[in-house]
């Protein structure tokens, strides 16, 4: 790879359509982004150029960014601001026109933009799967306007729970579970069978298993049995043939007399016996394969020369029963490890079927599940058809963070990349693609992501597409110091020198250096003491990273400009804490947890007293919120509690109330959603409970989000809580001045002056939870095709291909350590500071080994009283503006909530309905409704016919069509329902700056007189004629010059009143 | 503040002197009102009111039809796909709810936009027959769809036809059928018309406007800026300068200037916000501080999600403002909607031992369902007290449904839909006369009324098309019913202080205007399919896309902001989960194309964050703690309380003295500590008959002929479910079998190999007071031994244990262990049995330990002292293990009474 400045790279960019960006980390990527963007969206004719272009990252925050940058580098540029000096002339030489014409063009763009944003596709990958998800939710069988679920921790419960649920009802089930929980309890683990099911079941959304779970959820339960039966028949067989073997071979050492102590350490006889008895555990845990390979000797020195001989002549016999039996050895502990995880496995079909109709059920689709779904449409369907079903035919992709996409992710863009790399527009205008990433920041394998994809890509091993491809190295730092680019230069070469692995070297090796732009820099090393336990070592860790600190502020950095970055929450906390204590204000992922407030607390018990009350662990709980906060004495505590705890939770409310001025009650049925009843507690506590508070507010908001999303019910919520409790993170913005702590994946991407990285000292292999797929290829077993393995050294005995998916695991675990590593040390700008662990002998299994190595081959010496520097600690220089290309002063607003649930009093909801409505006023109501629209009688039955169906059922509907009959047949009524007249039915007279009046109807005589009619439903009142009177008044203003008005009571009679 | 509708009524009243010959078109009824007030103040004597109707009524009008409601239109579509597809391949309910609606809605704008279906639905053929489709797809689902897909002209032509039969049309055929019929009306003898404050016309509405237009009786009245129309770039312009370019009556007029409104001077606050419910609470804070700096401007609070009502709703406090609510209340936010989930919820997790009790217990909560009941509430209360009292999990309906009639209709099982429904009617006429009688807050009287008309509309929909055919179908139709529905506040529109939705602002002006949750997608929506059709075939018939629904946002912000003076903007700028963090581009554009006189300023809300660890010391030894201790010592410690203690003496402090004991789980689930007692007991039970005798292998296989059923009845009573045992408890139930099988199969076995076992006692209770001379106190200890047995002449102090203990649980290598480490606390525990009651059952050879029973592997693991690196003894109780025992029992009671050791939290 050789690099480019940016310039010739530019001019390069005719070339090929196909550029890969190799990204390392401070080099400016987004800026890079952005400019390649500008390049293409201002290059184009066509006007509308940002409706071709696709550009996908994965977070938000990426794609809110950049979008600002691209806006805002726009809006410079015709403005001809000198913001965008560096840009503009850069884009002109690229894009070869003037200043003058870059200024109108990107003027006009950023009209079009802002026009049609909805066309600026800069997005993340999920929603862009999203997108296509929903696009397609018909042929896809998907309910109309499902919600996206991100987490999937409760449906999978729920799946796991539903099938357990089953057991002692459905009998293959019943018996194949009730197996799986004695085969644990047999070998020791608990019975419970809920947690194998639930962690198994993320293997139904998780991408890196889909090869195996395609296979695996084709069989039934009852093929799956019959694999067990395989499984177990080989597995004999494995036995008896290394029980045979071994008995074989021992007879020969016994024929030809020889003794156990004629080896060394007595170890082959023992070997084979052992191997006999079936106690294979410890069997390869010798150098005994290295002696009968002749490497080292097989017998003692002082062993008489015949015997030498007899043994030298066996050898070969030896070396072939060693071999077999280890073979068979192999086969043996795959099938046991295989039959372990069987019924789970076996149970992978009816999980997600579950999963799915839990899913319809809900009318929810997990988010996990995009990929797969949209791989399944993208083999299904051409191509074109799903752009044109999105909108929008992309010609020019982006795509950002590379590193973590998966392969999945890749491979259903591959098919619509392609269409577009490939084919020429009818304007002869090439589709072109961008790949930005660094292999060193991939630290997500976990979830998908695929470092060997990106790899792949950089040394050309996979060409995707017809095309060259271009690579490019950003090969400058514009973010660190010169010392700390040069440590990290340094530091990763040389382990990539440790870790021999050719995929290493690649990486990590020299090609890897960065140029420093930036002068100074500081790195420092510490260690402390070897040894020591588990809390010895965090004291010290947390006095460090206070010294750390200190020095920091002591050489004028603020508080804010901190990071302290750990890989585990609990070392957050513990470092929270110490900071706190020595009087730092912190901003930390852990210190943000909702559930950890004391207030939080209160409002759970009391929401839990809701559903299960007079439990005093709840009462305890609020007790001790109230005695904190009115500052009791300890003398009286004791008797506080004793004396509150117990009581039922309605006296617990009232007595309490009455001491501290309350009035709080369980029974308050007014109450019912959860959020209502949260509210309540929180407007009654209120002293307790401020809801300026910020994590009552976010408790409350969550409150909000699940109730407004799912389920209103107390019940519903508290369960929701408990999965999420140590999750829930209030939400802050970045101004305050606090030191941050946080684990170094939330880390990637930012960057602070200081970064201290204390705890490094994590072994390098550390998840021996792993597990691996082993693919069984031959014999009888290539029926079971997949067995479930634990990521051991034992999978080197399962021959070559246990021993290279096992060495592939090794090298991808040392992968995500040393990226974890690598986006640790490459945040720091001026200052960084790591915290590991004295070291004994040399190695590479962990983190304090990999630093010592690289300390002594500095010619140094790491201890925990001598520290290692690398280049010179120097203050900051005092006021440094970092210059930010938008500097908007942002005011903070700080303001005062309350609470109250006493809205629901106040409020009008409807003008016909109010608190004195009965039903009889429903039915006076109705008939008004209906006269209103008889203007003249033949009009009724229409009328009555249109009322009734409109309103389905209707009470009382006879008497009020008999009623309404009644009225428009009345002798002194019935000549003003006949036709040719003149009517207003309800029609309203405006009066200036007055009310707005409506007679029910108004018959306008040929005379130019008027007569004014008025329904009433009631009893006779004094009042009701003034209201009429009114009306007559009007009418005469009006100008009619006789006004008569006729009151009809409407009644168990008829009854009109002149 | 001139507002435009100030405007209107001047040019109407100018022009046109008996209003009542004039009829004014707007969009919506909301502005009915403001439209009539602002008249009035243009008149000078009372006048007739001119005819003002909404677009909706004037088109249904028009048309002659009827607006369908919803559901019912899904179920009319219903009747006509059952009759055009064939059984095997009809959908149901279930399926055919999940593509009918947005089908529907397609056809919907088909019709508005007076798209030629034959051409649209032959076009979108046409491309379906151009893709490839997979022939081997396994799943063929895109090809089952295409099949599909061929039958929709069809289904869009009967369906079209079946409620042109019926006088009755969704509002697509409503504007279409208006178009046809445009003619007559213009024949007809008409007012003048005024179509006011329109924008974003469909097709359909833009031709019938047009052809008024050109007869002379028509004026259109455009509420825009000057700026928003010149600005060929600006969203809120874009419709309007359409009209002026495509509509020959608009052609004709010289070019048409609008005010300038929008470029004049304006303070403009930009405040991001995380997440939701605290911008509805900045809202009401800013708008009260507006209000109270000057009441006679006004005010609105525009919520741009409007679920974010509720929140509002209570942060609006006890502040006596003129709030008034013009928007609608979420019938899903409401109490009802919250009794219909539990209630559905009750019916699903229902068993054949009755339904849950908790949830039957959460809906006794609601308080209209307790009001209904009266007295009988109290007495249901009773019943599940007394039923959760017995430790039943599950109770059976007939309890409930005997109590009385209303409790019979609430509380009966489901048999069939029709029977449902029924209940449900009558349930909702109970609840709604209570309402009537008994209103404090008339919007729970109105919530009554409307979900008292779904379940009367759910009824005759199935009794007409009987569908539903099962209670999940219900809940199905409910939830769509219910879904988007909202109950309207209506209140003062003339008060100065206005909450309402970015919708409801049309045609009204204001002097402050904050407007919440300007984020993309949600103002504007953004781009977001729903439709299967494409977007460039919707670009070809001239149907909207996101890009007109886009603009048609512009035009409501924009417009909002044209005449008012003060402006606060919030957003919501977390980048979590759901959110996007994105700012609106509105928001973008009055940055970056700032007018002048605009000031412009960016705030952001935070809350007081402080990090503090409150803690007040607990579990100090007060007198009042030192007092109690001596009241237990006199009731008596017994093992378990103490190696509480050396777990976690802050735990003994709590449970023990302050009594403050977790409850049983609500969980129908069988919980380890069950498990224990489970196993206890039945063992109890198995051995008692031979207690004090030499076990006979004979006596063994009575003993295990007994176990499943011992087992079985000690089960259920501990279980809390008099169901038959299945799930997690039948595993449990199925080990819990082999464990003590195995362990009786291996005392037998040791029998048959010639061993002698007598058991001595069974959960024998002791309680012994001893003497402390150090605190000089008598310290009673008390307790229940699981076995007290001799083998082969040795008495064993045996103790069960059903949880995890391993061999080298039973070994200790320092005295000190025995009191310090909660590791040992089974030797604790057995040790103090043989300490009290060696004298009881005086032998010379004694030991003590414990019988695992968490798996198979069941051998007594007796107490012993390590003696080298591979090497223990057993601990034979003698007078020097008597006395070192003692040294350690004592000095941890001593420890307990030490005042200056508080009771400390161990982790
Ligand atoms: S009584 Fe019944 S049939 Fe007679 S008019 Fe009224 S609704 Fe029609």
């Amino acid at each position: 790879m050789k690099s480019l400045t940016f310039i010739t790279l530019l001019k390069s960019l005719n070339q090929t359509n196909f550029h890969i960006i190799n990204a390392a980390a401070g080099s400016g990527k987004t800026y890079t982004l952005v400019l390649r963007y500008l390049i293409q969206l201002l290059e184009s004719k066509n006007t509308k150029s940002y409706r071709n272009i696709l550009a996908l990252t994965f977070t938000n925050k990426a794609v809110n960014e950049m979008k600002e940058r691209i806006l805002m580098t726009l809006l410079y540029l015709s403005n001809n601001s000198l913001k965008g000096e560096k840009i503009e002339k850069t884009l002109c030489s690229a894009l070869n026109i003037d200043s003058k014409e870059l200024g109108l063009r990107a003027a006009n763009k950023l009209r079009l933009i802002l026009f049609e944003y909805g066309s600026f596709d800069i997005i993340t990958l999920d929603k862009f799967t999203h997108r296509i998800i929903r696009s397609f939710s018909k042929e896809l069988n998907l309910p109309y306007g499902f919600e996206v679920i991100i987490d999937p921790t409760a449906l999978l419960e729920e799946t796991v729970n539903s099938i357990i649920d089953e057991v002692g009802k459905e009998k293959s089930l019943t018996s194949l579970l009730t197996d799986f929980s004695i085969d644990k309890v047999t070998q020791d683990q608990s019975w419970n069978i809920q947690k194998d099911l639930y962690d198994f079941s993320s293997i139904l959304l998780n991408e890196n298993d889909r090869f195996p779970l395609a296979d695996l959820k084709k069989k039934t339960i009852k093929e799956h049995r019959g694999d067990r039966l395989i499984l177990i028949k080989e597995q004999r067989k494995a036995e008896r043939k290394i029980r045979i073997t071994a008995d074989k071979i021992l007879m020969v050492i016994q024929e030809k007399r020889l003794e156990g102590n004629d080896f060394i350490r007595g170890t082959l006889p023992k070997h084979f016996q052992w191997a006999k008895e079936g106690k294979y555990s410890k069997l390869y845990t010798n150098r005994l394969e290295s002696e009968l390979h002749g490497q080292i000797p097989l017998y003692k020195k002082g062993l008489d020369t015949f015997k030498k001989e007899l043994i030298d002549e066996i050898k070969p016999q030896l070396l072939k029963a060693f071999i077999k039996i280890k073979k068979n050895v192999g086969i043996y502990l795959l099938i046991k490890r295989t039959l372990k995880s069987l019924t789970p496995i076996s149970l992978l079909q009816l999980m997600g079927e579950r999963l799915e109709s839990l899913q319809n059920q809900k009318e929810v689709r997990l988010l996990g599940e995009f990929n797969s779904k949209i791989s399944k449409l993208v083999q299904d369907t051409t191509t074109p058809f799903i752009y044109e079903r999105l909108g929008e035919r992309y010609k020019h992709y982006f795509l950002d963070e590379f590193q973590d996409t998966s392969q999945l992710q890749w491979s259903n863009l591959v098919p619509l990349i392609s269409d577009s790399l490939e084919s020429e527009s009818l304007t002869g205008e090439k589709g072109s693609l961008l790949i930005v990433g660094d292999p060193k920041q991939a630290i997500y394998r976990w979830r998908g992501g695929d470092i060997q994809q990106f790899a792949n890509l950089l040394n050309k091993k996979s060409k995707p597409f017809q095309i060259e491809t271009k690579i490019e190295n950003l090969e400058v730092n514009y973010r660190s110091g010169e010392a700390i680019v040069s440590f990290n230069n340094s530091f990763f070469s040389s382990l990539s020198e440790l870790f021999k692995a050719d995929e290493f070297q690649r990486i990590y090796g020299l090609g890897s250096n960065q140029k420093s732009q930036i002068e100074g820099g500081y790195v420092n090393i510490q260690v402390i003491p070897k040894g020591g336990l588990k809390e010895e070592n965090n004291i010290l860790y947390v006095s460090k990273t206070l010294d750390s600190v200190k020095r920091a502020i002591d050489a004028n950095y603020d508080p804010y400009e901190i990071a302290i970055l750990v890989r585990k929450r609990e070392q957050a906390s513990s470092i929270g804490d110490g900071l706190i204590k020595a009087g730092y204000s912190i901003l930390s992922s852990e210190s943000l947890v909702v559930g950890k407030s004391k207030k939080v607390q209160v409002v759970l018990s009391i929401l839990r007293l809701f559903i299960q009350p007079n439990d005093p662990v709840q009462h305890k709980l609020i007790l001790d919120a109230f005695w904190e906060l009115s500052q009791g004495s300890n003398k009286e505590y004791h008797t506080f509690i004793l004396n509150y705890a117990n009581l039922s939770s309605d006296s617990f409310f009232k007595d309490l109330g009455a001491k501290f001025g309350f009035n709080f009650t369980l029974n308050n049925r007014r109450y019912s959603s959860v959020l209502e009843v949260s509210e309540y507690i929180m407007e009654e506590f209120v002293h307790l409970l401020s809801p300026s508070d910020p994590f009552l507010s976010a408790f409350l908001e969550d409150i909000f989000e699940f109730s407004s999303m799912q389920s209103q019910m107390i019940s519903s919520y508290l369960k929701h809580w408990e999965r999420q409790e140590d999750k829930l993170r209030i939400t802050t913005s970045a101004s305050t001045n606090a030191i941050n702590v946080m684990t170094i994946h939330q880390s990637k991407g930012l960057e602070f002056p200081v970064v201290i990285l204390p705890f490094l000292d994590t072994t390098i292999n550390p998840n021996l939870q792993d597990k691996i797929w082993y693919p069984f290829q031959e014999g009888p077993l290539s029926t079971i095709q997949w067995g479930w393995v634990n990521a051991s050294k034992e999978m080197q005995l399962y021959g070559d291909i246990g021993d290279s998916l096992y060495n592939q695991h090794i090298l991808a675990q040392q992968f995500d350590a040393v990226n974890v590593l690598y986006v640790a040390m490459t945040r720091a700008k001026e200052q960084l500071y790591i915290i590991s662990k004295e070291v004994i002998t040399a190695g590479t299994s962990s983190y304090s080994y990999l630093l010592d190595n690289f300390v002594q081959l500095q010619g140094k010496k790491l201890d925990s009283l001598t520290s290692f520097e690398w280049g010179a600690f120097k203050e900051k220089k005092q006021n440094k503006k970092h210059l930010k290309e938008l500097e908007v002063e942002v005011e903070r607003l700080q303001i005062q909530q309350s609470i109250s649930t006493q809205w629901r009093k106040r409020l009008v909801v409807s003008s016909s309905l109010n608190t004195q409505t009965s039903l009889a006023q429903i039915k006076g109501l109705l008939i008004h409704e209906i006269l209103s629209k008889v203007v003249y009688a033949d009009m009724l039955q229409k009328v009555l016919e249109e009322t009734f169906n409109n309103k389905l059922v209707q009470k009382n509907q006879d008497y009020i069509c008999n009623k309404v009959r009644q009225v428009i047949e009345h002798p002194m009524l019935s000549k003003y329902f006949e036709r040719d007249q003149s009517v207003f039915c309800e029609q309203d007279v405006l009066v200036p700056n007055g009310d707005t009046l409506r007679p029910d109807r108004v018959n306008i005589l040929n005379d130019g007189s008027a007569v004014i009619i008025d329904y009433k439903t009631g009893e006779p009142k004094e009042t009701d004629g003034l209201q009429v009177d009114k009306y007559v008044q009007i009418y005469l203003e009006l100008g009619y010059l006789h006004v008569e008005k006729l009151l009809v009571y409407i009644n168990d009679e008829i009854f009109v009143k002149n | 503040m001139q507002t435009f509708l100030d405007d209107v009524a001047k040019i109407i009243t100018a022009s046109h002197d008996e209003l009542n010959r004039v009829k004014i078109i707007v969009p919506s009824i909301r502005s009915i009102s403001f439209l009539k007030e602002a008249l009035k103040k243009q008149i000078n004597s009372p006048k007739i009111a001119p005819e003002i109707v909404s677009i909706e009524s004037f088109i249904k009008d028009l048309s002659g039809l009827e607006r369908i409601p919803k559901v019912e239109l899904y179920f009319k579509f219903r009747e006509v796909y059952i009759k055009n597809t064939p059984k095997k391949k009809q959908d149901s309910l279930n399926q055919f709810f999940n593509w009918a609606p947005s089908l529907i809605q397609e056809f919907n704008e088909i019709d508005s936009q007076l798209v030629n279906p034959d051409f649209l639905f032959d076009f979108m053929g046409a491309i379906g027959k151009i893709q490839q489709w997979n022939p081997k797809s396994i799943e063929n689902t895109t090809n089952r769809y295409s099949d599909f897909q061929k039958e929709i002209p069809k289904l869009y032509k009967l369906l079209y036809k079946h409620l042109l039969n019926q006088q009755q049309g969704y509002a697509g055929m409503q504007l279409r059928e208006a178009v046809r019929n445009l003619t007559f009306y213009t024949e007809t003898e008409l007012p003048f018309h005024y179509f006011v404050g329109f924008n974003a016309l469909t097709k359909a509405e833009e031709a019938i406007i047009q052809e008024l237009l050109a007869t002379d009786k028509a004026e259109i009245l455009w509420d825009i800026d000057q700026q928003f129309f010149s600005d060929p770039f600006h969203g809120a312009g874009y419709f309007i300068r359409q009209y002026y370019k495509n509509w020959n009556a608009l052609k004709s007029e010289k070019k048409n200037t609008f005010p300038e409104l929008f470029a004049s001077e304006k303070h403009i606050e930009i405040i991001n916000i995380a997440k939701n419910t605290t911008q509805a609470k900045t809202a009401v804070h800013l708008a009260t501080d507006l209000y109270q700096e000057n009441p006679n401007q006004s005010t609105v609070v525009v919520l741009g999600d409007e679920s974010l009502l509720q929140p509002t709703l209570s942060s609006l406090s006890g502040k006596d403002l003129p709030w008034n609510i013009t928007m609608g209340y979420p019938l899903r936010s409401s109490s009802f909607s919250a009794f219909f989930s539990t209630f559905f919820e009750i019916f699903h997790q229902e068993r054949e031992s009755g339904y849950p009790l908790s949830l039957v217990k959460e809906l006794m909560q609601i308080e209209f369902i307790d009001s209904i009941l009266e007295q009988n509430g109290k007495k249901i209360k009773t019943i599940l007290k007394d039923y959760e009292k017995s430790n039943c999990l599950f109770i059976p309906n007939k309890f409930l449904t005997q109590v009385s009639e209303v409790a019979g209709i609430i509380f009966s099982p489901f048999k069939t839909v029709p029977l449902f429904l029924d209940r449900m009617q009558k349930l909702m006429v109970i609840i709604n006369e209570y309402y009537l009688v008994n209103n404090e807050e008339s919007i729970q009287l109105n919530y009554s009324e409307r979900f008292k008309s779904f379940w009367e509309e759910i009824s005759i929909l199935q009794r007409t098309r009987p569908y539903m055919l099962s209670l999940k179908d219900v809940e199905m139709v409910f939830d769509i019913l219910l879904e988007k529905e909202t109950l309207d506040f209506y209140g003062d529109s003339q008060s100065n202080l206005q909450i309402m939705g970015l919708l409801e602002t049309r045609l009204l002006d204001f002097d402050n205007v904050i407007i919440t949750n300007l984020n993309e997608g949600i103002i504007p929506f953004g781009k977001t399919p729903v439709s299967s059709i494409p977007f460039d075939v919707r670009k070809k018939f001239g149907m909207t896309t996101f890009i007109e629904q886009d603009h048609l946002y512009a035009y409501h912000f924009f417009r909002l902001l044209q005449r008012s003076k003060k402006i606060f903007l919030l957003y919501n700028s977390s980048a979590e989960g759901m959110f996007s963090g994105e700012k609106s581009r509105f928001l973008v554009q009055l940055e970056y194309f700032k007018s002048l006189k605009h000031e412009l300023i960016f705030k952001q809300v935070e809350l007081p964050l402080k990090n503090e660890i409150i803690s007040i010391q607990k579990g100090s030894k007060t007198k009042a703690v030192l007092e109690q201790l001596d009241e237990m010592a006199k009731e008596g410690f017994s093992p378990s309380s103490l190696t509480q203690y050396i777990r976690n003496p802050y735990l003994f402090y709590e449970q023990r003295m302050l009594k403050v004991k977790p409850l049983d789980s609500l969980e129908s689930e069988i919980s380890a500590i069950d498990k224990g007692t489970i196993m206890h007991k039945v063992l109890e039970v198995l051995y008692l008959p031979f207690l004090n005798k030499e076990l006979l292998v004979d006596d063994f296989d009575q003993i295990l002929e007994k176990l499943p059923k011992t087992l079985k009845i000690n089960f259920n009573k501990i279980s809390k479910n008099n169901d038959f045992i299945t799930g997690k408890n039948f595993i449990i139930y199925s080990v819990m079998h082999r464990i003590l099988k195995s362990f009786i199969i291996e005392e037998k076995e040791s029998i048959l190999q010639g061993d002698i076992l007598i058991i001595k006692a069974l959960e024998h209770e002791f309680s012994s007071p001893v003497w402390i001379e150090s605190l000089q106190k008598k310290i009673v200890f008390k307790g229940t031994v699981d076995r007290i047995d001799s083998l082969n002449g040795v008495l064993r102090f045996v103790d069960y244990k059903t949880g995890n203990v391993t061999a080298n649980d039973l070994v200790f290598s320092d005295w000190s262990e025995v009191s310090y480490d909660p590791k040992k606390s089974a030797i604790f525990q057995v040790l103090l049995y043989s300490y009290i009651l060696q004298e009881d059952f005086l032998h010379h050879d004694c030991i003590a330990g414990v019988i695992p029973l968490k798996n198979f592997k069941n051998t007594f693991l007796e107490v012993s002292k390590r003696e080298g690196y591979n090497s223990k003894a057993t601990i034979k109780i003698n007078l020097d293990i008597y006395k070192a025992f003692e040294k350690e029992l004592f000095s941890i009671i001593e420890e307990i009474y030490d005042p200056n050791t508080p009771f400390i939290f161990k982790k």
